[in-house]
């Protein structure tokens, strides 16, 4: 079987089963495309920690029939547990998960990488939970007088 | 190089390296997520604000760049939910999948912010600036509540429905003409109490829609519940369940929303038991002060005991 090699931005080289690795749109565009079979992709967007953890969702997914064209209307809670156990992860290294899914053009990891901060946000009773939760620095909050005005400018349009 | 293994050490001690997270996602990934604080239902029953706008409210709250990409999100979903539509043409539906429904939404509700549109005989708006699209759009830019007084300037009411209808017909056709939508001005006292018309030239195709707010009305609340049905002419004026034509206007006397060719076709269906969902207060006019016409809000049902229509 093909594989493709990857470099990722701390110089780890991956070998990978064409068929697992072309779920991302880009790998796949770019060796079909351009016809590299040897060369390493080098990715310096992506961290090897990251790329572990898109191989493994990668894995969880490889005899998926290919996604369909739809808008978002699925809930949350239809995600598979696999998905829902890989996605127990810190938030610093999901924003990075997804940031890779966007870059590699995964549609299906981009989608359960935003509906899992999406089910994270819902449990949050009010806007300071969410603060503390993202850890949003102090200096890019809103002052209380501006939340203020906001919320009642907001229930004016809101009703 | 020996410095470099350091400065890695550093960082990771430091809470720095977790400050930047979801704050980093550009713009449109934001977007997808908050997409899905839209349209899951669930809503736990202790938390009284967590509706999908009490969380997506929330959450613009957050910080500066949450709310610049939740606030258009919240407003277009709050406005398009407000628009209940009944719509038989291809050429309508595919308009609601558009991306100027949202502004078409809130030009529905604009119009029933104006104080004209209950008086008696319904009252046909349009919009008077040309070219149309560009000037909703500013407006909703600029103004994103339609009930704010800026929207005015944009909009016409007229009750001479024929003599518009006329000049507009002399006016240029619109560009890309993908059906031509053909106008049914009929007018029924019964059908058309409290509702009024929107005249929307669109790439589609010149429309007319019927618009018709849910609800009763109070002095508090002018506008009843600010919810709307919206039917185009393929659709008004037909049976809700067997969709013939019908030659005589015949509208469910309690919901004056649904619309039937006979009796056993309403009550024999499951519209008993959405009638009161769609409204089962009368739609009359909202009270005006010192109208000397100002309507009795007993008159309508007095109509229908007169006409038998709620035996």
């Amino acid at each position: 079987m093909a594989s493709v090699k990857l470099t990722t931005s701390d110089d780890k080289e991956y070998t990978l089963d064409r068929e697992l690795i072309f779920q991302s749109n880009l790998i796949k565009n770019m060796v079909t495309d351009l016809d590299v079979f040897d060369a390493p992709i080098p990715l310096p967007n992506v961290t090897s920690s990251t790329l572990d953890i898109v191989i493994k969702y990668l894995k969880i997914h490889k005899d998926d029939p290919p996604p369909p064209d739809k808008p978002i209307e699925k809930a949350v809670d239809d995600m598979i547990d696999e998905d829902k156990e890989l996605m127990k992860l810190e938030f610093n290294i999901m924003a990075d998960v997804i940031l890779a899914a966007n870059y590699l053009d995964i549609p299906g990891l981009l989608d359960i990488g935003c509906r899992t901060v999406a089910w994270h946000i819902k449990q949050c009773k009010d806007y300071h939970e969410i603060r503390e939760k993202f850890n949003i620095p102090k200096e890019l909050w809103r002052s209380e007088e501006e939340i203020a005005e906001m919320k009642k400018e907001l229930n004016g349009i809101l009703g | 190089m020996d410095t470099l293994p350091q400065l890695l050490v550093e960082s990771n001690n430091t809470d720095d390296q977790t400050k930047f997270d979801i704050l980093e996602l550009p713009a449109e990934i934001l977007a997808q997520i908050f997409q899905y604080l839209l349209v899951d239902p669930i809503v736990p029953a202790e938390n009284s604000e967590a509706t999908p706008h009490g969380i997506m409210l929330n959450t613009a709250l957050v910080c500066k760049k949450f709310s610049t990409v939740a606030l258009p999100l919240l407003y277009k979903n709050y406005f398009v939910s407000r628009v209940s539509c009944r719509f038989g043409h291809d050429a309508t539906i595919q308009l609601t999948k558009s991306s100027s429904w949202y502004r078409i939404c809130c030009f529905f509700l604009a119009c029933l912010n104006r104080s004209e549109w209950g008086l008696g005989y319904p009252r046909l708006f349009y919009i008077t600036t040309k070219p149309d699209m560009p000037a909703i759009s500013s407006k909703v830019k600029k103004y994103p509540n339609p009930a704010s007084k800026e929207w005015d300037d944009i909009i016409t009411c007229t009750m001479d429905t024929q003599e518009v209808f006329e000049e507009l017909a002399q006016e240029d056709p619109p560009l890309e003409v993908q059906e031509n939508l053909h106008m049914l001005m009929r007018y029924s006292e019964r059908m058309d109490i409290g509702s009024f018309l929107v005249y929307l030239r669109h790439p589609y195709g010149n429309i007319l829609f019927r618009c018709k707010p849910m609800g009763s009305y109070t002095a508090e609340t002018p506008t009843s519940y600010g919810k709307l049905n919206v039917w185009d002419d393929k659709v008004f004026g037909t049976c809700t369940k067997c969709k013939t034509r019908l030659v005589k206007l015949q509208v469910c006397a309690d919901c004056r929303v649904s619309q039937y060719c006979s009796r056993e076709m309403d009550w024999d269906s499951t519209h008993k038991y959405v009638c009161k969902q769609i409204g089962f207060d009368v739609p009359s006019p909202p009270p005006m002060e010192d109208d000397p016409f100002r309507l009795d809000p007993f008159d309508d049902l007095n109509d229908m005991f007169e006409h038998g229509a709620l035996l």
